[in-house]
């Protein structure tokens, strides 16, 4: 195989978060009975002390939920798990990948809208460090902003990462069956590093045009506790019209 | 407003910055930094920028965000520069802006003049750490808070008084390195006796004192007058500091959690005087304290036990019968059951951990019952080598009691010939 420049380098990697600690982004969203429980966090699969069915039915014990949620929220897990373990050992192209990253979330009272790049191919990458310096920069006192933060970048990192290795197999495929493909794999690895430069724009500048700076700043809104219930309830609102 | 004349940034770091000239104060040790070059020490930190890996990181880039950066800051030298106000002007992977902010900021190069009178001012200590030998000036480490004998450090060479610095501890040396001896004694010191006030304390109401129940009771009061000092029970008032626990709350715990299994609520109000996720780490902390609460969460269908309500003399006769049973880490029932099977010497902890508790742990009967029971059964040598060892586990968090029980090595033979409740009762000294 000719060896590509390395700005279009297309080696592939093993699947894995881009992120210094190979955590897993979990969601939950389970409704029993007229009772909902919503959660998010990250999980370490290669921790062999942390069972599912224990911190399920732990969470069922704390919160008071109703017995049945505890099994849900084992199920719930354990599917998410299998399904970011199913990714294992395969190869996920990283190339040149530098990706928005874009925050639209509430978390309790506090609003985040920011938008901002990150670079793929830095395995040493942490979320967390970055959500840490976010709110200590904006003083954000609401503790559960920062791991909400951080729980964001990373559900949207897995599913980059989903993404890529979907986009190796393809091109695999490609190489392998149909060679007269090569040309428009390698046209979009290339295409890849034009995308870059277009980032990099004013004038292949590292500093951005002063009109974008606006768009990628991050705006911090505080709610009151009236309008929170207000979102809620319309939240609600939303969901039930949609399923019924 | 006078023309932005960048003055030599060699500046001294200890001259203050005079308003009237634009001069920016760096540190000296920063006096390497050109602004139309990059330095040898810029590179070294940031390789990516240098090694050619990406199209998106050159030194053009690179001195485009440092000098963004610098210029950004002394716009306003005094107030503080966050990174986040710079990575919305800055295209790149924030990770690496962030990488070089921090450089920037560590190197002084920007918020070296600024106001670090914010609350979050972790951040800057972060920044500006220096790796220091030992524990910070000022501080003197003594073994113990009410001696004035220095801590011996690993290299046991430590001078007296504030010099501890020079204690020859790595520079990587970690809490536990340091203060491993004193983590085992957790808990409020007595003012007077310096021993553990665990059953209960009696607090200054003007200042934190506190005496041990004893030392009140001998009436050490030091110079403080009776009337001030208030009995607390280990109670949790007082914030983040945990009691240490003494036995008897560690048996009504062992006890109400194999009654009520997890219901934290219930076990919390059964130990008064530890709140419930104290009780909850307490158990995790006992060597066989997960066993127990798990136990009741009838997790173990083929002991062949319900293990409620029933006497234990029912289950009893079947012990030595029951081999294969699944799960124990019960240290007492693992040494009972296998010295008895396999006649070993006593001394020699079976790896059993396949073996069973068989007997009942449910409702109505203590540990201390439980084991006088167990010791009728199995040989008294067995019985008391079993109970030392899991005695030996719960004295790990409470230090008096051990002490009694090493100094009375022939304890164990002596008392245990009939396991009566006066005898399970001398446990609790």
């Amino acid at each position: 195989m000719k060896p590509l420049p390395s700005t279009s380098s297309k080696t592939p990697v093993k699947f894995r978060m881009p992120t210094s600690e190979n955590l897993v982004p979990i969601r939950l969203d389970i409704e029993v009975g007229g009772q909902r429980f919503k959660d998010a966090f990250t999980w370490n699969i290669s921790d062999p002390d942390s069972e599912v069915s224990v911190f399920a039915k732990r969470t069922q014990k704390d919160l008071k939920l109703p017995l049945a949620f505890a099994t849900q929220i084992a199920q719930s897990i354990q599917t998410q798990q299998t399904e970011f373990r199913s990714y294992k050992g395969q190869e996920m192209l990283t190339g040149e990948k530098i990706v928005p990253i874009k925050l639209d979330l509430r978390v309790n009272r506090t609003l985040i809208k920011d938008q901002f790049l990150w670079d793929l191919n830095n395995f040493d990458s942490d979320p967390e460090e970055f959500s840490k310096t976010f709110c200590n920069d904006l003083g954000i006192e609401d503790p559960e902003v920062g791991p909400a933060v951080a729980f964001a970048i990373r559900e949207q990192l897995y599913e980059i990462a989903i993404q890529s290795v979907a986009t190796a197999r393809e091109s695999r495929n490609a190489k392998k069956g149909r060679r007269g493909e090569y040309s428009s794999i390698s046209s979009r690895s290339t295409g890849a590093a034009l995308d870059l430069m277009k980032l990099f724009s004013n004038r292949y500048s590292g500093v951005r045009k002063r009109k974008e700076w606006d768009v990628f700043e991050p705006m911090v809104d505080m709610l009151s506790n009236e309008e929170v219930a207000a979102l809620e309830s319309m939240v609600e609102k939303w969901r039930d019209l949609e399923e019924a | 407003m006078e023309t932005t004349t960048r003055q030599d940034p060699k500046a001294e770091s200890t001259r203050p910055d005079e308003p009237e000239f634009d001069l920016y104060t760096i540190p000296s040790y920063s006096s390497w930094f050109r602004w139309n070059d990059i330095h040898e020490t810029e590179r070294a930190a940031m390789r990516e920028f240098f090694d050619g890996s990406s199209v998106t990181r050159s030194p053009k880039i690179y001195k485009e965000y440092r000098d963004f950066m610098i210029n950004r800051y002394r716009e306003d030298p005094s107030t503080r520069l966050t990174f986040t106000e710079v990575r919305k002007s800055l295209v790149g992977d924030v990770s690496l802006l962030n990488k070089v902010f921090q450089f920037l900021n560590q190197w002084g190069l920007i918020n070296f003049g600024a106001d670090s009178a914010r609350i979050e001012s972790e951040n800057e200590y972060k920044d500006e750490v220096r790796v220091e030998d030992g524990p910070p000036n000022g501080i003197r480490v003594v073994a113990d808070p009410n001696s004035s004998k220095p801590f011996p450090a690993s290299h046991a060479g430590a001078p007296l008084g504030a010099d501890v610095r020079r204690s020859k501890l790595s520079p990587l040396a970690s809490y536990s390195d340091v203060f491993g001896e004193l983590g085992k004694r957790k808990g409020i010191l007595c003012g007077s006796c310096g021993g553990n006030c665990e059953s209960g304390r009696y607090q200054h109401d003007k200042d934190s004192y506190v005496l041990c129940v004893k030392c009140f009771k001998d009436g050490k009061y030091g110079n403080k007058s009776v009337d001030d000092f208030k009995l607390h029970g280990s109670s949790v008032s007082d914030g983040k500091q945990r009691d240490a626990w003494t036995e008897a709350e560690t048996l009504l715990l062992l006890e109400s959690v194999s009654r009520h299994g997890d219901d934290w609520d219930i076990v919390a109000q059964t130990v008064k005087s530890k709140t419930k996720l104290e009780c909850i780490s307490k158990l995790i902390e006992l060597p066989f304290g997960e066993f127990i609460s798990s136990y009741n969460l009838g997790k173990d269908p083929a002991s062949g036990l319900s293990g409620n309500g029933d006497g234990g003399k029912d289950v009893f006769p079947s012990l030595p019968e029951q081999q294969d049973m699944i799960k124990s880490e019960n240290v007492m029932s693992q040494q009972a059951n296998g010295n008895e099977q396999r006649g070993d010497d006593a001394d020699k902890v079976p790896p059993l951990k396949k073996q069973c508790v068989s007997y009942s742990s449910g409702s109505g009967i203590s540990i201390m019952r439980q084991i006088a029971r167990i010791s009728s059964m199995v040989g008294d040598d067995i019985t008391a080598t079993a109970a030392k060892a899991a005695f030996a586990a719960l004295c790990d968090e409470a230090s008096c009691p051990s002490d009694s029980f090493n100094n009375e090595e022939d304890f164990a033979n002596e008392l245990w010939p009939a396991m009566d409740q006066s005898v399970s009762e001398r446990w609790l000294i």
